[in-house]
């Protein structure tokens, strides 16, 4: 049982915790309380101390809104925004549910005018009912509900920037030719900054994309988002895939060659497991870069998510807005941290103790 | 019949000045179901020699011939035991050599495939370790899963490359052992290339030295007419034996000695013959 926890730490990348395992075991509970100590205990006594400066600063920084927040200022902060999700969410159900018995009590009101005989009334009345069935609640979207986009938009836009990578940095692993051929591009577009993808890729999303918005399924600022965030976070992916399949070990080919496999079975048995983990070190710093412009993309453009988020705050001008926006830069952290962990996962599940 | 078989072959590495020839003129032939030991010392072309009888290098000069075949692609058929296994490390140990049989056995049935699996698996006392992955094996073990792969592609030679150079002496000799009972079973042929005179003594019908290179070549031949099953022990007190160790061990110094010779003789020599040139004016301008 423990063992199987420990394992699990070890695949997780959270080894930090093994001790607690092994002093819950029993074994060597000095030395495993000093191990706690310093995983658990140095991590402490920095974030007290980067508490402890903030404090400090903010007691003394004086902006235009009033002092700078204090770490309680963003906390409560934080609580007022998920808090008001609530709230929304409860508003919104206590509308749909008004609008509902409101549509039943003119349904009935019709059914006793028509049994009377009056239909043309009686149809008016169902008519009302249907439009407030199908009335929207509207407000502005929640903090959650930010996150949420933001999230969305990101795995969309690492999803399209794998597809496209992959495919190419195979090729360029395997063709000394095509590598040396799309170099120059690599390195010409790989160093290009988000914002400067940004205006291109919204004017041809605005060019191309013209379904009617009642009917299209993605809205215009979620494809111009995501396709930002694929076009900067593709280059790792790309670069570490093209590298990995180059390395593939020279025997092991020749073990494909003895074997006589054919170039399919080779590629899917020997070349594409001999780079996964390469491939997945390569995704998971795709994923850092897609998050980080993500934020950026969505406060120039003006496109749902966090993003956004912070710039509203920014132009409200409000007492609470530098907290909020401590809030969303930590919400960002922490997102992005966990993304991280979850490629750490992922890139583990995948790799393989180099044997010779 | 001759099975394998080379034919004035030269190799050489690089292009232009950086170009050395590791091989030159090789004849060689391996007769079916010989046991042969090429031997030699370290660096003296012994895995060029084998790459080029698998088909994995080809030639510059001269002709490999497998059955009459000239310059064969490599394949299954000459079944290649890498010097440092060549084994997958994400696949466990079954599924390396089922990848092997599947290739080989592609028209049977599956069922079919998973028993010769577990058959070579068995052969090479393995089963314990089925479903383990190369890394968490011993250097020993990982050998015999490498052997227990080559042998499922029941390969007409098997060409075994210094295949127990890395391993501990005591391993060594426990897995020469488990070859010679192998090859005694089946009598495949087979071309052992090694630096250990012993071993080749122990497993081998004939002893070919390969001489110390660059260039090098192939020396006079030892046949070991030895009974067998040959034991480790008893041929330690074995007249014959020693008579034919100490000719091995005294020819390969011998050559050894020669080429160090040659090659000392080569250095001396000035490469590049200086111009004579005299200053006619030494003033500047």
């Amino acid at each position: 049982m423990s063992a199987r926890i420990l394992r699990l730490l070890d695949a997780t990348g959270l080894e930090s915790l093994a001790p607690f395992v092994r002093l819950l075991r029993g074994d060597d509970s000095k030395e495993q309380l000093r191990r706690l100590g310093v995983s658990f205990g140095a991590p402490l006594v920095a974030f007290l101390l980067f508490l402890g400066c903030w404090s400090v600063a903010s007691a003394n920084v004086m902006t235009k809104y009033g002092n700078l927040p204090a770490p309680g200022d963003v906390w409560h902060q934080a609580q007022v925004l998920v808090t008001a999700h609530f709230e929304n969410e409860a508003a919104k159900e206590a509308y749909y549910a008004e609008q509902a018995s409101k549509a039943a009590e003119l349904r009935a009101a019709a059914t006793v005018l028509t049994q009377r005989g009056s239909t043309a009334a009686a149809e008016k009345l169902i008519e009302r009912a249907r439009a407030a069935e199908a009335a929207k609640y509207s407000s502005s979207p929640s903090y959650i509900d930010q996150i949420l986009t933001s999230l969305k938009t990101v795995f969309a836009g690492f999803v399209v920037a794998s597809l496209i990578a992959i495919p190419i940095g195979v090729l360029c692993g395997t063709s000394e030719l095509i590598k040396t051929a799309i170099d120059p591009l690599i390195q010409l577009f790989k160093p290009v900054s988000p914002l400067a993808w940004l205006p291109i890729v919204m004017i041809c999303v605005g060019a191309l994309y013209t379904t009617k918005p009642s009917e299209a399924w993605f809205e215009k600022s979620f494809i111009s988002s995501a396709l930002t965030v694929s076009l900067c976070s593709l280059w790792p992916t790309l670069v570490n895939t093209a590298l990995g399949v180059a390395s593939v070990d020279k025997d092991h080919l020749n073990v494909a060659k003895v074997l006589k496999l054919g170039t399919w079975t080779r590629i899917r048995k020997i070349v594409i497991p001999s780079a996964l983990p390469m491939m997945f070190a390569g995704l998971r710093i795709s994923l850092g870069v897609g998050w980080m412009v993500l934020i950026a993309a969505e406060m120039l453009a003006q496109n749902p998510g966090l993003g956004k988020f912070v710039w509203d705050m920014f132009q409200n001008g409000s007492s609470q807005t530098l907290a909020q926006i401590m809030v969303a830069v930590f919400t960002i952290g922490v997102i992005g941290m966990c993304l991280d962990r979850l490629m750490i996962i992922l890139q583990r599940s995948v790799s393989y103790a180099r044997a010779n | 019949m001759t099975i394998l078989e080379l034919k004035n072959v030269s190799k050489s590495f690089g292009t232009g000045s950086a170009q050395t020839e590791v091989l030159r003129s090789i004849d060689f032939s391996l007769e079916e179901g010989e046991f042969v030991a090429i031997v030699g010392f370290s660096g003296s072309g012994k895995s060029t020699l084998m790459n080029l009888l698998a088909g994995l290098l080809k030639p510059d000069r001269g002709e490999v011939r497998f059955k009459g075949k000239l310059n064969p692609e490599p394949g299954p058929e000459r079944g290649l035991v890498f010097q440092n296994y060549s084994l997958l490390p994400w696949l466990s140990v079954y599924e390396n050599i089922r990848l092997a049989v599947d290739q080989v056995m592609a028209d049977r049935p599956a069922e079919e495939r998973d028993q010769c699996v577990r058959k070579y698996v068995e052969m090479v006392n393995l089963t314990p370790a089925l479903a383990k992955k190369p890394g968490e094996l011993s250097g020993g073990m990982r050998q015999r899963v490498s052997l227990a792969r080559t042998l499922s592609m029941s390969p007409d030679v098997l060409l075994l490359d210094e295949p127990l150079g890395a391993l501990d002496a005591l391993t060594r000799a426990v897995l020469q052992d488990e070859i010679a009972k192998i090859w005694q079973n089946d009598r495949t042929t087979v071309l052992l290339i090694t630096n250990d005179v012993d071993e080749a003594l122990l497993l081998a019908d004939r002893i070919v030295p390969l001489k110390p290179g660059p260039g090098a070549t192939l020396g006079k031949e030892f046949k070991v007419d030895l009974a067998r099953p040959r034991s480790r022990t008893a041929l330690n007190h074995d007249a014959s034996f020693k008579e034919i160790r100490n000719a091995v061990v005294g020819y390969l110094n011998m050559v050894r000695d020669e080429s160090r010779e040659i090659r000392k003789a080569t250095r001396a020599k000035p490469t590049v013959a200086l111009p004579k040139l005299t200053p006619v004016d030494l003033r500047v301008t």
